[in-house]
């Protein structure tokens, strides 16, 4: 019975595109506009290396410590400037055609030309005293102390003491937290595969429950066998969400792949009994609960910022109780814990909450569908 | 043999009592007509045998055990065809009949076979692998039949089957229904439409608001209300004396004045009344525009107990 009743609902369940589009089409689109919407906000505040030149006379060959600096400063992904050596003509050429910031000329001194003034021209600026200071710190040492540099001088000055440690697996990039969002409102998505699932099933909400219910099937098996199609496609789909944020949008989620299942896996279910329980609750249309559906789901996943991640931040530290309830943010946060953390206390916190929230809603559904006989049909 | 045994059985929804003290024999291999107006509770009496309604007193046994909503060795027998169409717009004909059956019947072999005869029995051949979006109203209510009778069942529920189908479709679905009564099926058939009734039922049980007002065979009711044949007659010359004089004709049950020139004669039999009509409007002079007889139908049986039309 299981594998009958069980493989009629995946094929039933599967050929509706409404709820197919929905759970799985939408949440696909909406994450490509998302990284569309954020790529473009990343490349505007991405750090571009600084065009400068600097002039190859003698004076700067003979620098070996200066040399030295701007080498180190202009190589690997994180560079500051990007430098071309050339002449002072060309220098000028290039300074002239807007193709560098400035550049950098040294004599007696080390001298800057730049034609006017800007962002990059101040850390240009800011650089060179910085090398200046330094430079004039180190010569003031060793007119005290000549034995200065042998005793470990330029070591301890190019050894900085960094008192903030940083636990972090990443770079903090809060937009993420809109990709987080999006899989819980995947899970609670899987409320439509619940509401379908229990329409058809209660005598008093659809002729096929009348047939199902007059069968000599025992109602919560029949249940239980449809609710189980419903959790594995909703489940498959939340990993092709998932595997396409990170495969192919390249998102950050963090290597705990065991944890982000279980948390979808977890998710899933809650979703799928939540849309039980609503669906059996009211006797409203098929399409009310559908759209009482969507209406919750994206109200949750607002609150848990997926419009605005401040709203997220506001209802965390002013409404703590609405953000352990909610099951869009539990599964968020339990995501950006697991991704920026290196505990997992706040991510098994966030299940925790998402299971009880889960736990409570069966218990319901469950005094709900069990009745044997209806008031009214 | 009684399939079906309900005693006084009574069900309220608040103040309004839908059922009240009904009582119902359904004898083996017979069609059973339940026929009411709408609203009568035809549907309610049949959800509350079914053990889907809750109700507020009485005792229901079918196959001489207690019906209940756990009595699944009774529910093994018993096949449902509800008054709206009851199969997913997701499978084809064939899954859903396939379905449904596969809820009573798990060897594959066997559930082919049955599937087969059912689609066959409809009359649904040539659209099996079609999806129910792209049937017509008629095919439709076809597969919810199909769907309900599929595993064999040795009693059937049919709640207004033929509800707004095409005349083709109303007859495979009444000839089907003849077949599986043959086979052996005992058929429960709720309806508001007389002419099926009378078409088909052995036994007639006539509800109105939730009384069990009559129950017999056709003829037996016509018997039971002494209805002959009824004798419209329209007469432009036509005043009170007139009618007074009509009334006093052998066998006359009543007169009916239907407007200032119709009257509708009833009489108690069917014995030479038109000849005794016609003789009078030749003695008196009357100026007869038209006149026609016809045989009691089971509306003028329900005309005559309730006072109302069935598809008022």
């Amino acid at each position: 019975m299981f594998k009958h009743i069980f493989a009629t609902r995946l094929k039933c369940l599967l050929r509706e595109k409404s709820l197919v589009f929905w759970t799985l089409i939408f949440p696909l689109v909406l994450g490509t506009f998302f990284n569309l919407a954020f790529s473009n906000l990343a490349s505007a505040e991405k750090f571009e290396p600084i065009k400068i030149a600097v002039i190859d006379n003698k004076e700067f060959r003979e620098d070996e410590n200066f040399k030295k600096v701007l080498s180190d400063l202009s190589k690997d992904d994180d560079k500051i400037f990007d430098i071309t050596y050339t002449d002072e003509k060309e220098a000028e050429e290039l300074l002239t055609d807007s193709k560098i910031v400035g550049y950098i000329y040294k004599d007696e001194e080390i001298n800057l030309v730049i034609n006017k003034n800007g962002f990059s021209q101040t850390i240009i600026k800011s650089f060179l005293d910085q090398y200046l200071q330094i430079s004039s710190t180190i010569s003031s040492i060793i007119k005290i102390d000549s034995s200065a540099i042998k005793k470990g001088l330029l070591e301890e000055i190019n050894n900085h003491q960094n008192y903030i440690q940083d636990i972090s697996k990443e770079n903090i990039d809060d937009t993420v937290v809109y990709f987080y969002t999006l899989i819980g409102m995947v899970c609670m998505y899987a409320g439509f595969w619940g509401i379908k699932t229990v329409n058809e099933l209660e005598a008093n909400l659809s002729g096929q429950g009348i047939r199902l219910c007059l069968s000599p099937v025992h109602k919560l098996k029949a249940f239980l066998y449809s609710l189980l199609a419903a959790f594995l496609i909703n489940f498959i789909e939340i990993l092709i969400v998932l595997g396409y944020l990170v495969y192919g949008l390249k998102i950050a989620f963090g290597n705990q792949i065991n944890y982000i299942i279980l948390l979808c896996f977890i998710g899933s279910f809650t979703g799928i009994i939540f849309g039980a329980m609503i669906s059996a609750i009211t006797t409203k249309s098929e399409n009310f609960k559908t759209g009482l559906m969507i209406a919750i789901s994206m109200f949750l996943s607002f609150l848990s910022g997926m419009m605005n991640i401040n709203v997220k931040y506001f209802i965390t530290n002013k409404v703590p109780f609405l953000a352990n309830i909610n099951p869009v943010n539990l599964i968020t946060d339990a995501l950006y814990s697991l991704y920026y953390y290196n505990t997992y206390t706040r991510f098994f916190i966030n299940l925790g909450y998402l299971t009880i929230f889960a736990i409570v809603c069966t218990v319901i559904t469950y005094f709900l569908i069990r009745r044997r006989k209806y008031a009214s049909i | 043999m009684n399939v079906i045994e309900v005693k006084n059985l009574t069900k309220k929804y608040g103040n309004l009592v839908a059922l009240d003290n009904f009582n119902l024999e359904v004898k083996e291999g017979e069609i059973l007509g339940l026929l009411g107006p709408n609203g009568s509770g035809k549907t309610t009496a049949i959800n509350c045998m079914l053990s889907l309604l809750e109700f507020n007193n009485g005792e229901i046994t079918i196959f001489g055990k207690k019906m209940s909503p756990d009595a699944y060795e009774i529910k093994k027998d018993i096949g449902i065809v509800p008054q709206n169409i009851a199969v997913f717009n997701e499978l084809t004909v064939y899954e859903n009949i396939d379905y449904f059956c596969g809820l009573y019947v798990m060897n594959k072999e066997k559930r082919k076979k049955l599937v087969d005869e059912a689609i066959q029995l409809v009359g649904l051949q040539e659209f099996k692998n079609f999806f129910p979006k792209k049937l017509s109203g008629g095919l439709l209510r076809r597969l919810n039949i199909a769907c309900g009778i599929a595993h064999k069942p040795k009693l059937i529920f049919l709640d207004e089957p033929t509800v707004a189908v095409d005349p083709q479709s109303r007859n495979n679905i009444l000839e089907g229904i003849k077949t599986l009564n043959k086979q052996g099926a005992t058929i429960i058939y709720t309806t508001h439409y007389m002419e099926e009734v009378e078409q088909l039922c052995n036994r007639i049980v006539i509800i109105d608001k939730g009384h069990i007002i009559a129950v017999g065979t056709k003829e037996q009711l016509k018997k039971m209300m002494e209805l002959g044949e009824k004798i419209t007659i329209e007469i432009t010359n036509l005043t009170k004396k007139h009618i007074e004089n009509l009334s006093q004709l052998p066998n006359i049950k009543n007169i009916r004045v239907i407007d200032e020139d119709t009257l509708s004669i009833h009489f108690t039999n069917n014995d030479h009344n038109l000849l005794n009509v016609l003789d009078y409007v030749k003695d008196n002079n009357l100026n007869c525009i038209r006149v026609y007889s016809e045989l009691p139908t089971l509306n003028d049986v329900f005309l005559e107990i309730t006072g109302k039309e069935l598809r008022d």
